[in-house]
């Protein structure tokens, strides 16, 4: 097989809150055979916060961790759906010169960075360089990477993919397939892309904006079940989880209505944000809300870790607030004969599960 | 140039000039309001942001709670049929209020964006936990989420100690420019 290698950008949450995606992530493309390249110096790519603040701040901070990984020279993965956003926009504005509205400039900050100290200026500038003014027409070559005016030579150009199409690459997808270990038949998914990957990539009214399929593919492909919902690019609420929590479980609630109407046992994202929102949520929402019952929600690529038999996953639904684990147990787990890259160890069994946290 | 900063806040008039044009194809569809998630809770629908700006009524824009509110989530942008960027207006917007006009019921929304954006400045990357812990203690909601918090240390989500890049104290300068 041949040798893959992406760099890869896990942001602020995959370290934190959502330790358990990186983790997934990590354990799934080891076992795939995948080298992965944390991009060294990465900073966050601003959240869902900084656009808010300040358009040129939000543009360069993403466009520091670009140029990054423009230098690693491979094409960049990126978890969370936020950072992939934001790195996407970034991108568009370098190559395309995206005539945004005042042209990516901020009319005003109201974020005062302190006094600057003496000597903290560094030569080599890492602010955007824009295109001239004309707005130019996006040039789309057939992967739908743009060609656009970049000089190559001067700055290699790389492709970002979010984890759901990283997965649906062809040379990935086909070593999932070749490594699936166990079909989880059994599971009744539905697939919660959320609201800003597939706005990212799809021009606005396409239909992949509004029913995307990515992840769709991936968990057909390990046996899952996926219902069909009218959900699927809805809006967790985001950061109002934090400043407004009586927003986000109203909506949170009308998910998981949702999901149940559609037949689910278990909902699919692959956003950190979203899954903080429904899973850490959903407690609350439960008990305000006493005709839902609790609703596991699974990372996909927790699911990959799954069907791919890694030892690992304990220690990944020992993070979920609704505990995953009952689901999980009560699968019946079709072992598929046929060759495994890595020999998967053996399930965990229900009653052995060491509750303390390493 | 993206260096290129406005050093003071546009006034009235050349603010919606600013953004009329890119409201300008605008007719009242709708779209954008049926399928704002957050639509229900807000005090003046996306499409009346759209109409505000239209007739250059920047002003009362910073006087709604809409303004705050608004997840930049991108639904009205993707379904509006005339390509309007409503969540980059609303951004602008928020760009161009002043410190001392807008509602009091969303100005904790308002610091949450500029602690965050302060976490970065801090170490390049954003400490959850401080961030959390700093925005209910100035918000004066410590108890709001409690359970919330418990659950997740409980499980050891959050990282107790920040992860910082390296050389940010260096590079940062070159980043946030002074205004």
């Amino acid at each position: 097989m041949s040798l893959l290698d992406f760099a890869y950008y896990p942001g602020c949450s995959l370290e934190g809150l959502s330790r358990e995606y990186d983790a997934s992530f990590r354990a799934v493309c080891q076992a795939l055979g995948i080298g992965l390249k944390e991009l060294a110096g990465w900073n966050c790519c601003g959240g869902s916060s900084a656009h808010a603040v300040d358009t040129t701040l939000a543009l360069t901070l993403a466009s520091r961790n670009l140029d990054l990984a423009g230098k690693e020279g491979k094409d960049l993965v990126i978890p969370c759906a936020a950072c992939y956003h934001n790195l996407r926009q970034a991108e568009r504005e370098k190559t395309e010169g995206k005539t945004n509205l005042a042209g990516g400039r901020s009319p005003g900050c109201s974020f005062r960075a302190p006094r600057q100290e003496v000597g903290e200026e560094l030569p080599g500038p890492v602010v955007l360089k824009r295109a001239s003014g004309v707005p130019q027409m996006r040039k789309t070559g057939e992967d739908g990477a743009s060609s656009a005016d970049v000089p190559r030579g001067k700055r290699p150009t790389v492709r970002l993919f979010h984890v759901n199409d990283f997965l649906v690459l062809p040379s990935v997808y086909e070593r999932v397939k070749q490594s699936v270990h166990r079909q989880l038949s059994g599971l009744r998914a539905v697939t919660y892309y959320g609201c800003l990957v597939p706005r990212s990539d799809a021009p606005p009214g396409a239909v992949a904006a509004e029913n995307p399929t990515s992840m769709d593919q991936i968990l057909i492909l390990l046996g899952i079940t996926v219902r069909k919902w009218t959900s699927k690019v809805d809006c967790c609420g985001g950061s109002l989880g934090v400043t407004r929590p009586a927003v986000v479980r109203r909506l949170v609630a009308d998910l998981l209505i949702e999901a149940h109407k559609a037949g689910a046992n278990c909902m699919v994202t692959a956003c950190p944000m979203c899954f903080v929102n429904l899973d850490g949520r959903q407690p609350e929402v439960l008990a305000e809300n006493t005709h839902l019952r609790p609703l596991p929600v699974f990372y996909v690529t927790e699911l990959v870790g799954l069907a791919l038999g890694l030892h690992e996953v304990a220690s990944w639904w020992r993070r979920h607030c609704v505990d995953p684990r009952p689901l999980v147990d009560s699968l019946e787990l079709q072992l598929v004969a046929g060759p495994s890259l890595r020999p998967a160890r053996s399930m965990p069994e229900a009653g052995t599960f060491d509750p303390e946290p390493t | 140039m993206a260096s290129a900063h406005l050093d003071e806040l546009p006034a009235e008039a050349e603010l919606a000039a600013m953004l009329q044009p890119e409201v300008a194809g605008c007719y009242q569809c709708g779209k954008c309001s049926a399928g704002c998630p957050v639509g229900g809770v807000m005090d003046i629908l996306p499409q009346q942001v759209v109409q505000l700006v239209r007739v250059g009524k920047t002003e009362e824009l910073f006087r709604t709670e809409t303004l705050w509110l608004c997840l930049g989530c991108g639904t009205c942008r993707s379904r509006c049929p005339n390509g309007i960027d409503i969540g980059r207006v609303i951004d602008l917007l928020r760009q161009c209020q002043p410190a001392s006009v807008g509602r009091s019921t969303v100005k904790d929304i308002r610091r949450f964006h500029q602690l965050f954006v302060g976490e970065i400045w801090q170490r390049g990357r954003v400490y959850e936990l401080g961030l959390l812990v700093r925005y209910k203690m100035l918000t004066a909601k410590v108890w709001e989420d409690l359970p919330l918090a418990l659950r997740i240390m409980r499980r050891q989500k959050l990282r107790w100690l920040p992860s910082r890049v390296g050389t940010w104290r260096k590079i940062r300068g070159q980043i946030f420019r002074r205004r």
